[in-house]
């Protein structure tokens, strides 16, 4: 059956924001990107590392969202997907207010890459431009050619970024839910996340799931109409 | 109005797009509104030709539709163009300013254009980069240079805060030296990365900004040289850059490595060179290799940049690494006891840069969780740090690659059966370093290297280390190749 697009009737769907940041086992990721945002970090480079599915991604999107509320430029690049790019996109982005490259360990090793970064590095340490990073190792473990490269990346600010505990998957859940104006029962909320095994993304995207289903279908989330909706998925 | 246009639009693109596509390609666009002689302009400016590429093929249509539908239907004709925004972002820099640039002149015959050329460590504000290859508007080209041909100077590297020992001590009489007319010119500073080069260049181009303020020093990354080069050759103003350089008093380039194999850029970086040197101005440059190391740089260039003084400057001992993240504590204004001290210099690498980023987390994390730095604390902050140094273990295929490009030769040459001289020193260094730094065994190694005998790879570590006595050159780039993968 073919889903009505309900699109306009959607509430906006929250971005990644500090504010729905959940920052348990992570207490030092806000105030260490706040100074970052407001230039209080020399040099201004901090780079977030952990296992896939940790929340880095959250962490830079939600601080490009920070630095457009203060009305400045930011950019974020996901290189997981530099084979779609180019190093050409790395071009002038000391012109903006925040650069953040997801997973750039994705391109260590690729030398049009690395000499791209390395440019990039110099021109935004130059301008003073904060410039955060993801990837999901430390430096020295990843496989960077260039010396030069990796050591300046270790020389700003560190931080291994840790799962959130299984425990805490509730308030997410509730806190994203409200935001979509969605109720969710005790029983649907603990079925969601039996079934996401401790992955919050997978969590997030059957919320996301079940809110165009509910608005396509015009129903409430019992936990029968959740189960058939996500069987299909 | 603009940005208040600008800012519907985008809560509209927000709620269309991913947030991945959003924050990619929509952020970093700026709507620029202009108003002349009543007629109205709309310019989306993107930061860079790929994403002006990206956002027309993808989004303009909807970005153009969005605006009009938002400025109550009347119809808004949007121009995309790669620049940055009328009020461009200023560098956040604290320094003090140099004279203003707001006229900035390439005329440089006369004494007061020359004054003019100062430009201060800020961006320009009224400047806009723009394309002339950029065939969706053809905004007026700024009829002055791109302001960025050079860097400004970090302002926390001083001679005050550079911090002497054994290693780097030379280094350091030679720049000092620099400051007095007479001094060896050029200055070609080289060893391996983060070890104080970069910082003893800045210091030179302070002390001489505060003992000749009229003069023009110039400091840049020769990556920077050469990307400002071809930008200059493909808007045609190759003559204001070369006119640009070879005027300035004193140039600092750091990193030079970075100009090999890059012929064009070597070409006009020579005569920029000798027209400094005719004109006896200073010349200082840094490199992770000795002038003669640099294979795939012109003979002449070569001669020319060891035609003064090389120094090495090595990594530093011990008790310098104290005294470095002691001094650097002391900026921070912190007082660190006597095992912390050690346990950093000991523990993090040599490399200055990288024992300046474990302070820098030490000190962030005690602020931020407003503890006090002993031992303990120390050690668990920087407990992945040092144990990510501690775990690196090369492959034979990362030393091969890195020695291919310190020699400037491809992995295929380096692997091949030539006995061509300059394909078989470096096989033969790339062996030995091989051999000392991966567990592989004799065999392993000759099967990596193309087929070769666990005898062929005996006797290349024996050939490189008798190059101590009978080719110091050569025994100079495996050293420098040893330190290079020891650093890192």
């Amino acid at each position: 059956m073919a889903f009505q697009l309900p699109l306009q009737l959607r509430l906006p769907k929250p971005g990644a924001s500090f504010d729905n940041y959940c920052c348990q086992n992570n207490p030092l990721a806000y105030p260490l990107l706040q100074q970052l945002l407001k230039a209080e970090l020399s040099p201004a480079c901090a780079y977030l590392w952990g296992e896939h599915g940790v929340g880095k991604t959250h962490l830079l999107q939600a601080a490009c969202d920070s630095c457009s509320r203060m009305g400045q430029t930011p950019v974020y690049l996901p290189l997981e997907q530099a084979d779609m790019l180019s190093p050409d996109v790395l071009d002038e982005l000391d012109q903006l207010d925040l650069v953040c490259l997801d997973n750039v360990d994705q391109v260590a090793g690729d030398s049009d890459w690395e000499f791209a970064l390395f440019k990039l590095f110099n021109q935004l340490h130059d301008q003073a431009v904060p410039l955060l990073l993801s990837a999901s190792k430390p430096v020295h473990q990843a496989a960077w050619q260039a010396a030069d490269l990796s050591s300046r990346f270790n020389s700003g600010q560190h931080l291994a970024i840790k799962a959130l505990p299984s425990e805490a998957f509730a308030s997410v859940l509730e806190k994203h839910a409200t935001a979509k104006g969605l109720q969710l029962k005790d029983k649907v909320s603990q079925f969601l996340i039996q079934r996401s095994q401790g992955q919050l993304e997978q969590l997030l995207q059957d919320l996301e799931t079940l809110d165009y289903a509910a608005l396509a279908d015009k129903r409430r989330l019992s936990l029968n109409f959740v189960k058939k909706t996500l069987e299909q998925t | 109005m603009t940005q208040a246009l600008w800012n519907a639009c985008l809560k509209q693109l927000e709620l269309d797009l991913s947030a991945q596509e959003f924050n990619t390609w929509i952020r970093p666009l700026h709507l620029h509104h202009s108003e002349q002689n009543a007629e109205q302009s709309w310019h989306l400016l993107a930061p860079n030709r790929f994403v002006l590429e990206w956002v027309k093929t993808h989004f303009f249509q909807r970005i153009e539709s969005l605006l009009t539908e938002l400025n109550h239907g009347k119809s808004i004709s949007l121009a995309l163009q790669v620049g940055s925004r009328p009020q461009g972002r200023k560098s956040r820099h604290k320094t003090k300013p140099r004279p203003s640039s707001e006229n900035l002149s390439f005329n440089f015959d006369t004494p007061a254009a020359k004054a003019k050329t100062h430009r201060p460590k800020q961006r320009q504000s009224t400047t806009h980069f723009t394309s002339p290859s950029n065939d969706v508007c053809l905004a007026p080209k700024p009829n002055r240079l791109n302001p960025r041909y050079e860097s400004p100077l970090n302002p926390r590297y001083t001679f005050n805060n550079f911090v002497t020992g054994q290693s780097n001590q030379l280094a350091h009489a030679a720049s000092q030296q620099a400051l007095h007319h007479g001094g060896f010119n050029p200055l070609f500073l080289y060893g391996g990365v983060g070890l104080g080069k970069t910082h003893l260049m800045h210091a030179v181009g302070h002390s001489l900004e505060q003992q000749q303020p009229d003069s023009r020093i110039v400091y840049l990354h020769s990556e920077r040289f050469v990307s400002e080069m071809v930008k200059a050759l493909q808007e045609r103003r190759i003559d204001e850059f070369k006119q640009y350089y070879r005027s300035v008093d004193v140039l600092l380039i750091d990193d030079i490595q970075f100009l090999l194999g890059k012929m064009r850029s070597q070409e006009e970086f020579f005569h920029t060179f000798n027209a400094l040197m005719e004109g006896h101005q200073q010349i200082i440059i840094t490199c992770d290799r000795t002038p003669g190391a640099l294979s795939g740089l012109e003979e002449r260039l070569r001669s020319r940049l060891a035609s003064g003084l090389s120094i090495k400057v090595d990594a530093p001992s011990v008790d310098t690494r104290v005294d470095i993240v002691n001094t650097k504590a002391e900026q921070a204004k912190l007082k660190l006891t006597d095992d912390v001290s050690l346990f950093v210099a000991e523990n993090v690498s040599p490399n200055v840069r990288e024992l300046e980023g474990a302070l820098h987390r030490l000190v962030a994390n005690a602020r931020l969780m407003n503890q006090h730095i002993d031992l303990n604390f120390a050690q668990q902050i920087l407990d992945d740090f040092i144990q990510t140094h501690q775990e690196k273990a090369w492959t034979v295929a990362e030393i091969q690659q890195q020695v291919a490009s310190y020699f400037n030769i491809s992995i295929q040459e380096l692997l091949s059966k030539s006995r061509s001289r300059q394909i078989v020193r470096p096989r033969q260094i790339a062996l030995t370093l091989a051999k000392e730094l991966t567990q592989e065994n004799l065999p392993a190694l000759g099967r990596a290297f193309g087929g070769k005998d666990r005898s062929t790879v005996l006797h290349s570590c024996r050939v490189v280390h008798q190059f101590q006595n009978k080719s110091p050159k050569d025994y100079q780039d495996y050293l420098n190749l040893m330190e290079n993968f020891r650093q890192n």
